[in-house]
């Protein structure tokens, strides 16, 4: 019922995933810091490393010292990505955070490496 | 995660500096320690020679004599001439594999007498290089696990720094203030000493201790941009290290070419630089070339490489200006930083302080952390304990280990058996005798026990080093051998910091029993 009640007020589809992910389980306290700290971990090096390859395409005559760039700067993002993950308010809105950089990380590095 | 931002990065903080704490600890000691790994060597080889008012050119002759004998079908040569740092006579060779001796291709490296220029055969040990190495392949570990695990580490003390960073609103202020007689503000106001004075010194050797692992690390970046495997990846690490040279024709006929002239050569080129080491490379090859360094000292940085080679009928110099690229210069420029090997004597003890003052500030992190987890956590008492146990082992057990590799040295008989490997075994062992201990004996007086034996070490090692060699201090003194001297002196020095330590501990001890007596 209230479900429907508020499918009919205008809500955003991402509330609407919020919404419905509620009722299917009820985390714990030490869920929540599971799954930041997995979410920091291995997210924050995935993006560290989607990242540095990003980085590693910018200078379009120096591979070498494009990949040395890209490389040292990922130590940089990682340290960001951890601490972002875990300020931010809700579980929630870190998994979110860092799908969405996952995969528009992801989509340019592959366009650039089928580009280059 | 938590309500405020401040909160939340207060509990980042806490566990990316507890979760790797004593492997930090082990690093910042271990990687102190080596910033004065060429000292450490010498004492641990005390048979080398001091050389003194010998000429380059009369030891080129003294040495290239020496590797002509023993290395004459070796592809490298090196003699690395007398500097303040390491005031010996030193060769090196590279002999190529022998397929009837079934041997591989293997560096031999012996020291020279300076009188009769004969080779020193000095005991086996695995000197200061070995301790240093500790600091990133944790020994006992496959090399690959060895460098992931300090790399982990690594990246929790930088999130850890940023975050201690953020928490601090009044960071300078709080740096001035100590509140001594606390109880917990006392010890959160040493551990921001120990981390806010050499906070650039913190960051910078996180940070460029990572940058030196990150071709393994970082590794899927190479995957991408060269392709997977050794092969690929050692395309990358070739690119990378190739360096923008100049290079000039020079008035020298190419059967004049020796190393000899090529060392007086380059002294007339470059009058204020010394010569550190000289090389022969590629011997017996068409590419064969003679290869002069520059001491390191002159900065930070040191592409300082006279590279000489003849090319048909003239005789071509290349001098080495570095790396292309700014990524990759900064990358050297902070490798060289983390190594340190430009640093005089002054601003290498600088360069250990601010690493013990690391190691300090690992240390007194895990103290608040336990002093607040028995303060509020009445329910996990036995797990506290083991924790603050193995806590004791590894803070002193650790200096104490170390204390005792040395002594290793000088105990072991000196045809004993893989003497080198066992040197490091002495180390790990006392080190479990430690936890163990620890584990085991009464908490009351654990700091003191731990702090005396430590104190005790430290204070016989000069001794042993008269017992058991020539070299007292006062002989050092006067055949002025500055390293064994300066060896000495630190660790008597180490031993009176012991005392005192326990002589805090105890008069606090004194102070809290006697209140409770009341």
């Amino acid at each position: 019922m209230l479900l429907s009640k508020e499918l009919t007020q205008r809500v955003s589809s991402f509330h609407l995933v919020i919404m419905l992910m509620k009722p299917l389980f009820k985390p714990t306290p030490a869920a929540h810091i599971t799954c930041r700290v997995l979410l920091s971990v291995i997210g924050g090096y995935v993006i560290a490393n989607l990242s540095a390859m990003l980085i590693s395409y910018l200078p379009s005559d120096n591979k070498v010292d494009g990949i040395v760039a890209g490389m040292m700067s990922s130590f940089i993002i990682y340290t960001l990505i951890v601490i972002v993950v875990f300020a931010v308010k809700s579980t929630t809105r870190a998994i979110f955070f860092i799908a969405l950089l996952v995969v528009l990380l992801s989509v340019l590095v592959m366009y650039l490496e089928k580009a280059i | 995660m938590k309500a405020r931002f401040r909160q939340s990065m207060s509990w980042l903080h806490t566990w990316t500096g507890v979760v790797f704490a004593w492997m930090l600890y082990f690093i910042f000691v271990t990687g102190s320690v080596g910033y004065f790994e060429n000292e450490i060597d010498r004492w641990m080889k005390p048979e080398i020679m001091v050389s003194k008012g010998l000429e380059d050119s009369a030891i080129t002759n003294i040495a290239t004599r020496q590797l002509s004998i023993h290395g004459d079908n070796a592809s490298q040569w090196y003699v690395s001439f007398p500097t303040s740092r390491d005031p010996f006579i030193e060769i090196s060779w590279l002999e190529p594999e022998n397929a009837e001796r079934k041997t591989a291709k293997q560096w031999h490296e012996s020291s020279l007498d300076p009188v009769t220029g004969a080779l020193i055969r000095n005991r086996q040990t695995s000197g200061g290089e070995a301790l240093y190495r500790l600091h990133y392949n944790l020994h006992y570990v496959p090399q690959l696990v060895g460098y992931i695990l300090t790399s982990i580490a690594a990246m929790l003390m930088l999130i850890g720094l940023v975050t201690g960073l953020i928490i601090h609103k009044k960071i300078f202020v709080e740096f001035f203030t100590f509140r001594a007689q606390k109880g917990l503000r006392s010890w959160l106001d040493i551990h921001n000493i120990f981390s806010v004075l050499p906070l650039p010194f913190h960051l910078m050797i996180t940070y460029s201790g990572l940058l030196l692992l990150m071709g393994i690390t970082m590794s899927p970046v190479i995957d991408l941009r060269y392709g997977e495997g050794q092969q690929n990846h050692r395309q990358f690490y070739a690119q990378s290290q190739i360096e923008q040279k100049s290079q000039q024709i020079i008035e020298m006929l190419p059967t004049e070419l020796s190393v000899q002239a090529a060392l007086a050569d380059a002294k007339r080129r470059f009058k204020s630089h010394k010569v550190s080491y000289v090389g022969v490379v590629e011997r017996n090859t068409e590419k064969e070339h003679i290869e002069i360094w520059f001491e390191s000292k002159s900065g930070v940085e040191f592409a300082s490489l006279l590279e000489y080679r003849a090319i048909e009928d003239k005789v071509m110099l290349e001098t080495s200006l570095g790396k292309a690229g700014g990524a990759a210069s900064v990358y050297d420029f902070l490798e060289h930083l983390h190594e340190g090997l430009f640093a005089d004597i002054y601003l290498r003890w600088i360069y250990f302080l601010s690493g013990l003052f690391g190691a300090a500030m690992v240390a007194t992190g895990l103290m608040i952390w336990l002093k607040k987890r028995k303060a509020v956590n009445s329910t996990n008492k036995i797990l506290t304990s083991i924790i603050e146990r193995i806590n004791i082992a590894m803070i002193l057990g650790l200096p104490i280990a170390i204390a005792s590799y040395f002594a290793g040295n000088r105990l072991l008989p000196i045809d004993f058996p893989s003497r080198a490997a066992w040197e490091m075994h002495i180390l790990f062992i006392t080190l479990g005798l430690c936890i163990l201990y620890c584990g085991l004996a009464s908490k009351k007086w654990l700091w003191q026990r731990m702090l005396c034996c430590a104190a005790l070490l430290y204070g016989v090692l000069p001794i042993l080093n008269a017992l058991t060699t020539e070299h007292n201090i006062w002989l050092s003194w006067i055949n002025s051998d500055w390293l064994m001297v300066g060896f000495d002196l630190t660790v008597l020095f180490i031993s009176i910091c012991f005392v005192a330590a326990f002589w805090v501990v105890h008069c606090r001890q004194e102070d809290i029993s006697v209140k409770a007596a009341q």
